[in-house]
């Protein structure tokens, strides 16, 4: 199904009236959601923006403009903004924009599964499962005194088309369950949490752990932390889970391999063909989901039009790409990667990540934790960023001991950090393993968008931001 | 704002602020219409948050102007209450009838399916008057105040002037060749809002302004330093060219004193908080532990502690979103159309406030302060504008000239920016210390690579040593001047 067949024929229309190159892109996003904190209903809500939003390249320069006035009318009047736009700088550019051509322009309808059964399931049914999972939750302890558990589901529908070829509508739905769990006891207090994204239907939500497994997780990780010691700060070896890998290659790799952040002088600039990580390492960027279904950030489809596809970014420890659009794609001599991304209609497209991961081994998670003397398990994921110089942290909320090859007690949250090639130069062990666990992640770069990234378990030596005697 | 084209040159500032009036009366009637459009549906307690916003951008990245770009949108919140006390929540960017008509019909839909809670209202015209504001004075627009702040030669900025500035930006930034710029924006905005509920609340307001931001790093020879940022945002076009040379200032000398970190060492012991980490960990912990929806769900450590000591004495954190000079947080009334206040959150060490919203306030049977917070897109939250962090001398705590502050920290950690994360309600936080020194005898001395520090955000309040005798103003509003605290774990890579 496309969007209203009114608005694909106006934006048709004009793209093919156009002198210059020109780039529409029609975006409708819904959001619905459920929350329920400490029994009472938090959040029963719904959102919908929608509108055009207009690129116009001109003598080497761009200009963006963006509508929610559908009307052939009021899509004109943008298109003419947009134009003005891209004039402004004329004089002032140093070096005009070009465009790498692309033999990957989408044609045709792209929808990934799951887009009607949500939107045909009733919101009484999902309702039902927020209420009782967070009452559940508060029950699952005497020591929690409280919970919240909030659903999420994203509907997107977008027409993209521009004036060398692209047209192409994408339909997709992205749902999220968070819980989180407060714990207290001799007023000592602690939070519990634990989420799941994906893009597909509501099985697809479950297609891993059930309710009832995230509910346990959530629970547990507040009840422990009430009397959990602080971590022990200072270098450490550590197995990292795969949503914690998922973390490093988002912050740590991710971000330094976006082609606008390499141009600003990120510390992967000019270290294409080196070898920045162990030979254990590949590490890939997709619009799909390889390995298990269902990853938080699939993207048939870029927001330049651009056919998304697997972009390896190290292959065996060697970096060998980095993250396009056009624009950067050209400015590099190579093909985009289709990493062009806006978050709503009225954001211009910028280079962002969609699944991110390290590729599964061939080592067992038993035999890497018995290969540790003094170090930490570490799951969990939370906040994170990347610097300009490789340095990256992120937090993790559920962290054991290991001690002697055993897996040991619960520490307190803590954050880790480190250069993010140094790290990857200490990779010893790769299991077998793999899943997507970025839960209800986001990335922030001005604009959100909504990824993915997850990978096997991982043995690494990683500095903690733990406590000092 | 005319675009595309720009300003004429000439600017009419009785012409712009009946403009901002007309469009401010635009949103109070189309709040009207919806909540006419609600009244025929269903009986319930209805409330509209309207909003319009318009933007020129200019982007600047790398080395060369990357885009311009010009938005407006609407957006329209509605909430409804059905009797009974089942509560819905809706925003659509359509402004047009049937899009509307639509709203309002799914929006009770949406609450016919929610459970019925006694506590869920909206406010009351009793919530209190307006004050008299000097800088956006106080009209009368569709039978409620109305708080412009348009200065019109602002308004009226055309997009060369901004490309001007944005040239001035990126020509401060690079009064220091080692400074690389990643990402640089100036934008001109003009936003509008009104809030209109069933029970009579009709408020709006209007704000031209411009905000600029730079980020990046220094680079000489092949080293690299982390990044930064700063920016502001303006109200007064006077004003442009001095706070561009004052932020971007700041952000140059910040990235140019990263290079040539040198390696820390591991301790547990003192730190001195710069002003900005110091709003963000002592504000951080106030704002989400003064929250009254915290107290109520059993989530804060302190609650049932109201008017107990939490804190060192010499210690008060403060909001104050009446507080014109500082237009960013200048908020008259608040997401629920009450009016604002001052409000001491810690006042000598002690728990003084819990900020409410219509919803606690009826939960915790009392009134709403006014700390609704949010806009258009979400339902009413609690929130804060323009924090303050204030210390005296007393309780042990020194108050001292910054360079004998510097002195008494000794060879401690200068916390610049914290990158990390916090949990308000254990206390623990963890993160790096980003684009900080280490003091040498009493001096800044040379930057310091890696870092991590970990403390309890707490026991800081309880460990504060001294701070400096100067309030500093940050980023996006905010003052605290630097603070000395014990404790910190601070471990080196």
């Amino acid at each position: 199904m496309q969007p209203a067949s009114e608005i694909v024929s106006n934006l048709n229309r004009l793209c093919e009236s156009q002198d210059n190159f020109t780039e529409f892109r029609y975006h409708k996003r819904r959001t619905r959601s459920i929350g329920i904190r400490k029994g009472e209903v938090s959040d029963m809500s719904s959102r919908a923006f929608e509108g055009v939003g207009i690129r116009v390249l001109t003598q080497g320069s761009w200009g963006f403009a963006a509508t929610s006035d559908l009307s052939p009318a009021g899509l004109e009047s943008a298109l003419g903004q947009a134009r003005a736009m891209a004039g402004l700088f004329a004089g002032r550019k140093k070096e005009p924009v070009s465009l790498a051509a692309s033999d990957r322009l989408a044609r045709g309808v792209f929808s990934v599964p799951g887009f009607d059964e949500l939107e045909q399931m009733l919101l009484e049914e999902k309702f039902e499962l927020v209420r009782n999972s967070e009452a559940r939750l508060r029950d699952s302890s005497r020591l929690i005194d409280a919970a919240i558990c909030h659903y999420t589901e994203v509907f997107e529908e977008k027409y993209i088309a521009t004036t060398d070829g692209a047209r192409c509508s994408l339909r997709l739905v992205r749902p999220e369950l968070r819980f989180a769990a407060f714990a207290n006891q001799d007023g000592k207090n602690s939070r519990g949490s634990d989420s799941v994204g994906v893009t597909g239907g509501w099985e697809c939500l479950f297609q891993n752990r059930s309710a009832d497994e995230f509910i346990d997780t959530a629970a547990r990780n507040a009840v422990d932390l009430l009397n959990a010691p602080a971590a022990e700060g200072g270098k450490k070896r550590v197995i990292l889970s795969p949503a914690m890998v998922g973390l490093l290659s988002h912050e740590a790799i991710g971000h330094t391999v976006e082609a606008d952040f390499v141009n600003s002088g990120s510390v992967a600039a000019g270290k294409l063909g080196e070898m920045i990580a162990s030979p254990l390492v590949t590490l890939c960027d997709s619009g799909h989901s390889e390995y298990a279904g269902g990853a938080g950030g699939i993207l048939p489809v870029d927001d330049e039009g651009v056919l998304t596809e697997r972009t390896t970014i190290i292959q065996n420890g060697k970096l060998v790409s980095y993250l396009h659009n056009r624009e950067s794609a050209a400015q590099h001599g190579v093909a985009p990667t289709g990493n062009a991304r806006a978050w709503e209609f009225n954001d211009e497209p910028l280079i962002r990540m969609r699944n991110t991961y390290i590729e599964p081994g061939k080592d067992r998670l038993e035999d890497m934790i018995a290969g540790i003397d003094d170090g930490y398990f570490v799951d969990g994921p939370e906040g994170g960023q990347a610097d300009a110089t490789g340095e990256f942290m992120f937090g993790a909320s559920r962290v054991r001991r290991i001690r002697k090859g055993k897996l040991g007690e619960t520490v307190q949250k803590l954050t880790v950090s480190g250069n993010a090639f140094d790290v990857l130069k200490s990779v010893d062990a790769v299991s077998t393993d793999f899943r997507w666990d970025l839960g209800s992640g986001h990335c922030g770069k001005g604009q959100p968008a909504k990824v993915d990234a997850g990978g096997p378990y991982l043995r690494c030596e990683i500095l903690a931001g733990g406590a000092q005697k | 704002m005319n675009y595309p084209g720009g300003s004429t040159g000439v600017v009419d500032a009785q012409s712009i602020h009946e403009q901002a009036a007309a469009k401010c009366a635009q949103l109070l009637d189309r709040s009207q219409f919806i909540l006419d459009e609600l009244d025929r549906l269903k009986p319930a307690q209805n409330e509209v948050c309207a909003s319009y916003h318009s933007e020129l951008k200019i982007v600047y990245e790398n080395r060369d102007f990357a885009v311009s770009a010009v938005t407006a949108t609407d957006l329209f919140g509605i909430r409804s209450i059905l009797a009974g006390g089942q509560p819905g929540f809706i925003t659509t960017n359509s402004p047009g009838d049937a899009a509307l008509r639509d709203a309002a019909r799914e929006v009770q839909t949406i609450a016919a399916l929610s459970p019925a809670g006694p506590y869920f209202c909206i406010a009351d015209p009793a919530g209190g008057k307006l004050p008299q504001y000097t800088n956006a004075p106080t009209l009368n627009i569709g039978g409620g105040p109305a708080f412009l702040r348009v200065d019109p030669r602002l308004a009226e900025l055309s997009p060369d002037q901004a490309i001007r500035f944005a040239e001035l930006v990126i020509a401060e930034a690079r009064k220091d060749s080692r400074v690389a710029i990643d990402r640089a924006e100036f934008s001109v905005n003009l936003g509008y809002s009104a809030i209109r509920n069933s029970n009579g609340i009709v408020a709006s307001k209007a704000a031209a302004s411009v905000s600029f931001y730079i980020m990046g790093m220094a680079r000489d020879g092949e080293q690299v330093t982390s990044f930064d940022y700063d920016g502001e945002t303006v109200f007064d076009y006077d004003t442009i060219e001095s706070q561009i040379e004052e932020s971007v200032g700041r952000f140059r000398e910040s990235v140019t004193t990263s290079l040539d970190p040198v390696q820390g060492k591991s301790y547990r012991g003192p730190v001195l908080l710069h002003p900005r980490t110091v709003l963000s960990l002592f504000g951080g912990v106030a704002s989400v532990n003064c929250n009254a929806r915290m107290h109520l769900d059993g989530m804060s450590p302190w609650r049932g502690r109201m008017h107990e000591k939490v804190a060192r004495s010499a210690l008060t954190i403060f909001e104050d979103p009446t507080n014109e000079k500082r237009p960013q947080g200048f908020r008259p009334y608040d997401r629920e159309g009450v009016p604002t206040h001052r409000h001491d959150l810690l006042l000598d060490g002690k728990l003084n406030h819990l900020a409410h919203n219509c919803y606690t306030a009826a939960r915790g049977e009392t009134t709403t302060t006014g700390n609704a917070s949010g806009g258009a897109s979400s339902q009413p939250t609690i929130g804060f504008s323009n924090p303050g962090v204030a210390v005296r001398a007393e309780d042990g705590v020194q108050v001292l000239a910054e360079s004998e502050l510097f002195r008494l920290a000794g060879d401690a950690l200068l916390l610049k920016r914290f990158s990390g994360n916090s949990d308000h309600t254990s206390g623990n936080f963890s993160g790096v210390a980003k684009n900080s020194y280490l003091l040498r005898g009493g001096e800044r001395g040379p930057a310091v690579r890696e870092i991590m520090v970990q403390g309890d955000s707490f026991e800081i309040l309880n460990n504060i040593v001294a701070a400096g005798d100067v309030s500093h103003e940050m980023m996006g509003g905010g003052t605290a001047p630097y603070v000395l605290v014990d404790g910190l774990s601070v471990t080196a890579g």
